[in-house]
């Protein structure tokens, strides 16, 4: 393991990380996701060596560099803002950390130019950061924290300023980080659609905690929680109270309507559905209801509705622009119904 | 700018135990009038109070010299130099510096290279009012240094030379003393605003 976090604690404030654990190995691409104020960005400081734990260990290689300051741990933070050296153009920028460290300047620029190459910047070094766009912006980010060779790369929501087009390329050439450098990182947003393209692995914090980690598929397809569910797209999630059958449960929710689902389950739990699995004017065996569409939105895909059954909302895909007020016959097939026990998290 | 800078960084940056205390007494030179800030000097200070003594041990003496003028306006005039430049660290995001440690950067390497281009115009900002401030300083310094030994002389401050001219020669006696002092300090300002300009 290259990284591994024992136990950590720490108390900001009124926030506090509550004995976080991790362990992530050379190569991986650890995602942490989570709500906004859920723990994310403070555990990735904490792991910078912003902050020092009240409690438990911080390992990189081995060595326990739970007190260690920033630049004795050999990790590279890249923060969500672009931290450009002002005055300094792109080279400056970029030869900061080896200038910093006393690398001779012949060796600056042999490493530098290795660099800017990797990540095709090689025409900006002379321009002053402020005239960079987003995407390039983090380009030179990626660029001077990767010239310094650290062990551990710590990404904080790196793609929050930048605009959806220059995304697609800037997630790919994060994706080849950790096999072309042979490093791992350390990624934190609030966007699954991030997440979900670029882990090899994903934790999920809720208030200062971890509470799920896995393989994404298994995060996506099979949350254990609420929160998780809820980050992984099911929009629609009401609690309930399920009673096993021969083929799943029956979750009679808290407005009387009973939904089938093919898991087997029982107590309280949350029912799930995503939006995909609520489906109009069709028929099924079971999970067969009226409802009335309350609200309409636009989507890139058609359009998002929300539609109240029996004064619950449920939200749905349509392709062609329904009415609000109309009257709809909803399905929702069993095998769209997930669900997660109630336990509080 | 020696004193204050460190001093604006240390409380942008840091909380500690007392803080409140301590940006307390940056500030007394605003709230209380300034010759009893002199009047705490003398009592600190002076041949038979508090440190005084022991101070007049090691051949210190803070009063009627220029060293204890220094000490004086620099206290007093601070607060505006910690100020302008405490605002202006609060205004770059930690993140900043916290890039730059994690790139290898030391405390002290990132505070001459990362911070001090951000905020140099603040500190010159700051220096210069604390400047203006320190030549502006009448009621402390009729306490502490009413006239200082200075090279086989007695020199008095300007401020003290002027108001000592006005109580004993009368209007007419320090018009000329007066329009000189202006005219030092708003060239001093004029001058430093062009340059300002034409640097940026």
């Amino acid at each position: 393991m290259l990284l591994q976090l024992f136990n950590v604690d720490l108390t900001l404030g009124t926030f506090k990380l509550d004995s976080v654990t991790l362990n992530v190995e050379q190569q991986e691409y650890l995602i942490i996701i989570g709500r906004t104020a859920s723990g994310k960005t403070t555990l990735l400081k904490t792991i910078a060596g912003a902050y020092r734990p009240s409690s438990g260990k911080i390992l990189i290689d081995g060595s326990d560099i739970t007190t260690a300051p920033p630049e004795k741990r050999n990790v590279a933070y890249v923060s969500q803002i672009f931290s450009s050296f002002d005055p300094m153009n792109v080279q400056g920028n970029i030869e900061f950390g080896l200038r910093a460290r006393g690398v001779p300047k012949p060796e600056r620029a042999q490493l530098m130019n290795g660099i800017v190459r990797d990540l095709g910047i090689e025409h900006l070094l002379d321009r002053m950061p402020a005239t960079l766009s987003g995407g390039e912006q983090q380009r030179v980010s990626l660029a001077r924290a990767l010239v310094t060779s650290p062990k551990i790369l710590l990404l904080d929501e790196p793609l929050s300023m930048i605009d959806p087009e220059t995304k697609g390329p800037i997630i790919r050439l994060l994706k080849a980080i950790p096999e072309k450098y042979n490093i791992p990182v350390v990624h934190v947003t609030h966007e699954w659609d991030e997440a979900y393209a670029l882990a090899g692995l994903i934790a999920v914090m809720h208030q200062g905690r971890i509470i799920e980690a896995g393989d994404p598929e298994q995060i996506f397809n099979e949350p254990r929680n609420y929160h998780t569910a809820k980050l992984a797209g099911f929009y629609d999630m009401h609690k309930g109270v399920a009673t096993l059958t021969d083929s799943g449960s029956t979750i009679k929710l808290d407005n009387g309507l009973e939904l089938k689902s093919r898991m087997k389950i029982s107590g309280s739990v949350y029912a799930c559905v995503r939006p995909e699995g609520v489906k109009i004017r069709t028929s099924n065996e079971f999970n067969n209801f009226e409802g009335r569409i309350v609200e309409v939105f636009r989507e890139k895909f058609g359009f998002r509705i929300i539609i109240n059954i029996n004064n619950i909302e449920f939200t749905a895909l349509a392709g062609s622009k329904p009415t609000r007020g109309d009257i709809v016959k909803v399905t929702i097939p069993e095998d769209s119904v997930y669900v997660v026990p109630n336990t509080g998290i | 700018m020696l004193v204050g800078t460190p001093f604006a960084y240390l409380l942008a940056r840091n909380d500690f135990k007392l803080k409140e205390v301590i940006d307390a007494i940056i500030d007394i030179p605003i709230m209380v009038p300034h010759v009893l800030v002199g009047i705490m000097i003398v009592l600190a200070f002076s041949s038979t109070y508090g440190l005084g003594p022991f101070l007049q041990g090691i051949g210190i003496n803070l009063i009627d010299t220029l060293i204890g003028a220094i000490i004086t306006v620099t206290y007093l005039s601070a607060t505006y130099s910690i100020r302008v430049v405490e605002s202006a660290i609060k205004m770059i995001n930690t993140d900043v510096e916290l890039t730059a440690r994690t790139l290898g950067s030391t405390p002290a390497f990132t505070f001459i290279h990362v911070i001090v281009p951000r905020i140099w115009k603040s500190i010159a900002n700051g220096a210069i009012l604390t400047w203006a401030r320190a030549v502006a300083e009448v009621g402390a310094l009729l306490v502490v240094a009413y006239y200082v030994y200075f090279n086989g002389n007695y020199v008095y401050p300007a401020s003290i030379y002027i108001y000592e001219g006005y109580v004993a020669l009368g209007l007419a006696g320090v018009v000329k003393y007066s329009a000189a002092l202006l005219i030092i300090v708003l060239a001093t300002f004029i001058i430093y605003r062009l340059v300002l300009r034409h640097i940026l």
